[in-house]
């Protein structure tokens, strides 16, 4: 089963994120987190640490305060769920520097300019890694 | 005749007519008479006085000591002899002159004026006979004793007579051996004809000319001969003077060798030479001058020194050749003054004086001088160019420093004060890499030195440094050091040459410009994120509100954070015009 994280740290952001991921049906229900940390500390979650079935699915903002989208990465490199994230950056950058270092990150499955749009979900729909859930 | 002159008479003998002469005799009261008779008792008298005047021998030649008499009266010098005699035999006579007796009358011939004037002849004629003896003496004298050879051969058979002692010994011949040959044994080979024929020309006339003798070892001399024809012991002679000229004309050589030598010094020569008078007028110009000033010598006899000089120098070239006047400053050195030559144009000459007024062979004052025109252009020609630089070097701000690898010693530019605020005096005197290498910042000296190393072990020639240097007021100031190494043959560094370029300033405007940098990039990246992050909202919401179908709540809470945002963008915006007035 493929779990949906949002990770941004501006409301109206998740809120508008939250809108457009229901309406173009990857996910009804994704699971919001304001901060890295948090999403981070789920992750730990006991059930989750030992559920090997659970594929996540992490749109992550890049720029957000106390752990930005960059550490998280770093964070999880040695995870032992590592495998089973996949990450979709999300940012309102439009620095190239930020695109291409997304590509050092092997768990990094696409790169999105904000706003997340409905042709964007689409694509996401069809990525590779993921396309099987949908 | 001078009949009172007293005259001391000796009367000898014993005639019968003795009577009648001493009659005679008695007749003039100026005679002094003695008498005497036997030889024994003439010559008493004569040892006790030797005064007479005269000697009047009455001989009968019934006498038995005639002969022993005769002989010893010939040999007394000092009086004149006269014999009176009886005796009618001529031969008795002839002897008698033939010994010298000065006069021989027969008593019948006397009277008292006769026996006088016999009398008075007598010893006149004793008086030249003496006179004509000591001139002989002398010559004889003259010639023995002359310093210069000389000697007298028959004037035909040219056989030596007579050779006086420095013919002896100049020519090594002994007496004997002269008298032995002829005087064309001394000619040398090749001298035979000429001198043959000349005597043939001038047999009896003065001869003088110059010919080649050989002396008796050999050796060739050369002679100037001197002779007259003279009567020798009744031989027709010839004196000759021989004076060997060898040296003298090895002598005369030599000083005309050096004449020439001195003459084509004077006139060949590149120096300028002159000889001035006490009024500093020209008295002799050598010939070069036409060559140095394109002027004529004759031109500038009887000019004075100070007529061509520039009136700029002639002031002070005047009281420095005062001082010649007054002291005893032999040898000066002038400063270069300038002189008009013939084409019009200034030279500049170097001038050396020598103040020779009181040496007699000159008597003025020697100059020697020296076209230096080309040195003077070339040293203001240096002169500027060094002005030239050391005012670059000041508009620059640079400081040269000329580095002597091997005395490691250094000049620097007057702009090191300037700069740091270090003497450059002072520091030459140092052990300048020493000093130099501590006043670099320490973070920054290690890599410094090692820079300079490894350029100097690879023999490169430039190398450029960046780096803190300490000024005297201890603040740092940043440098750009270029410098050039030039390597001598064996390729060992010689010489350092640089140029230390305070930079600081300029540092710290890239430093300001770099913070600028940042800034902007800051700026640039709050636009790719700050700004279009509520944009990206925006855009977003204005995406949804398009899927929004008639549900109002949603679109009033969609158009409330459009606003929102909209707000949110507008603040972005404005914090960022003010960073980037932010200075």
């Amino acid at each position: 089963m493929l779990e949906v994280i949002l990770v941004d740290d501006d409301d109206i952001v998740l809120m508008m994120q939250r809108k457009m991921i229901s309406r173009c049906k990857i996910s009804s229900k994704p699971i919001i987190f304001k901060s890295a940390l948090e999403t981070l500390e789920y992750l730990n979650k006991p059930e989750n640490l030992e559920n090997k079935e659970k594929v996540y699915l992490i749109f992550l903002d890049i720029n957000m305060p106390l752990m930005s989208g960059w550490e998280f990465l770093d964070k999880i490199k040695k995870h032992v769920l590592y495998d089973q994230i996949h990450v979709i950056m999300v940012t309102s950058s439009i620095d190239q520097k930020d695109r291409s270092r997304a590509e050092t990150y092997q768990r990094v499955i696409d790169y999105i300019e904000k706003p997340v749009t409905v042709k964007h979900c689409e694509v996401v729909k069809q990525l590779k890694s993921i396309n099987e859930f949908f | 005749m001078h009949k009172s002159l007293p005259v001391h008479i000796l009367l000898f003998g014993f005639i019968e007519e003795s009577e009648t002469i001493l009659r005679a005799l008695k007749q003039y009261p100026n005679n002094y008479i003695s008498q005497c008779s036997g030889l024994n008792s003439l010559k008493r008298i004569l040892f006790e006085n030797c005064d007479f005047d005269i000697l009047i021998l009455q001989l009968s030649y019934l006498e038995t000591d005639i002969t022993e008499i005769l002989n010893f009266v010939v040999q007394q010098q000092d009086f004149a002899v006269l014999i009176i005699s009886n005796s009618k035999i001529r031969e008795h006579a002839y002897e008698s002159f033939a010994l010298g007796i000065e006069d021989y009358i027969h008593v019948s011939e006397i009277n008292p004026p006769s026996l006088k004037r016999s009398i008075y002849f007598a010893i006149k004629r004793k008086e030249y006979k003496q006179q004509i003896s000591k001139s002989e003496d002398n010559y004889k004298t003259l010639f023995h004793s002359s310093p210069l050879p000389m000697w007298v051969i028959d004037r035909y058979t040219l056989k030596y007579l007579s050779v006086n002692k420095a013919a002896i010994d100049h020519y090594g011949y002994s007496e004997q051996e002269f008298l032995n040959m002829k005087a064309s044994d001394l000619w040398a080979r090749e001298e035979k004809e000429k001198l043959k024929l000349l005597i043939k020309q001038f047999t009896d006339d003065f001869l003088h000319d110059t010919a080649c003798y050989v002396k008796k070892d050999g050796t060739e001399i050369k002679v100037n001969f001197y002779s007259s024809p003279i009567n020798y012991d009744q031989k027709e002679a010839r004196l000759t003077i021989a004076e060997d000229i060898t040296e003298n004309i090895k002598i005369r050589q030599a000083l005309k060798d050096s004449e020439e030598r001195f003459k084509s010094l004077v006139q060949e020569g590149s120096d300028l030479i002159a000889i001035l008078d006490r009024d500093f007028n020209y008295s002799y110009i050598s010939p070069s001058v036409e060559n140095i000033l394109k002027l004529k010598p004759e031109k500038l006899k009887k000019r004075n020194f100070f007529d061509d000089i520039h009136p700029e120098d002639q002031q002070f070239l005047k009281t420095v050749v005062k001082s010649i006047k007054h002291g005893d400053n032999s040898k000066i050195g002038l400063p270069f003054y300038r002189v008009k030559d013939g084409m019009g144009y200034w030279r500049y000459l170097e001038t050396k004086l020598s103040n020779l007024i009181n040496y007699t062979p000159i008597e003025g004052i020697v100059i020697n001088s020296r076209d230096v025109t080309d040195l003077v252009e070339q040293r203001n020609r240096l002169s500027e160019s060094l002005s030239r630089y050391e005012i670059i070097s000041e508009a620059t701000s640079d400081i040269i420093t000329d580095f002597d690898v091997l005395n490691n010693s250094v000049q620097i530019s007057k702009g090191f004060y300037k700069v740091c605020g270090y003497d450059p005096r002072k520091i030459e005197k140092q052990d300048f890499t020493k000093w130099w290498y501590k006043k670099v910042h320490e973070s920054d000296r290690k890599f410094i030195k090692n820079k300079v190393e490894k350029t100097l072990r690879a023999k490169e020639r430039f190398f450029s440094l960046e780096y803190r240097f300490l000024c005297a007021d201890g603040s740092y100031k940043t440098f750009l050091d270029r410098s050039y190494v030039l390597y001598n043959k064996q390729d060992i560094p010689q010489r350092i040459i640089g140029s230390k370029q305070d930079i600081t300033q300029q540092k710290e405007y890239i430093k300001q410009i770099e913070h600028r940098n940042r800034k902007l990039e800051e700026i640039a990246w709050e636009q790719s994120h700050t700004v279009r992050a509520p944009l990206a909202k925006i855009m977003g919401l204005v995406d949804l509100l398009k899927y929004n179908e008639n549900n109002t709540t949603e679109t009033k809470d969609l158009l409330e954070n459009i606003l929102n945002s909209a707000e949110d963008l507008d603040a972005v915006i404005r914090n960022i015009a003010q960073k980037t007035y932010y200075k």
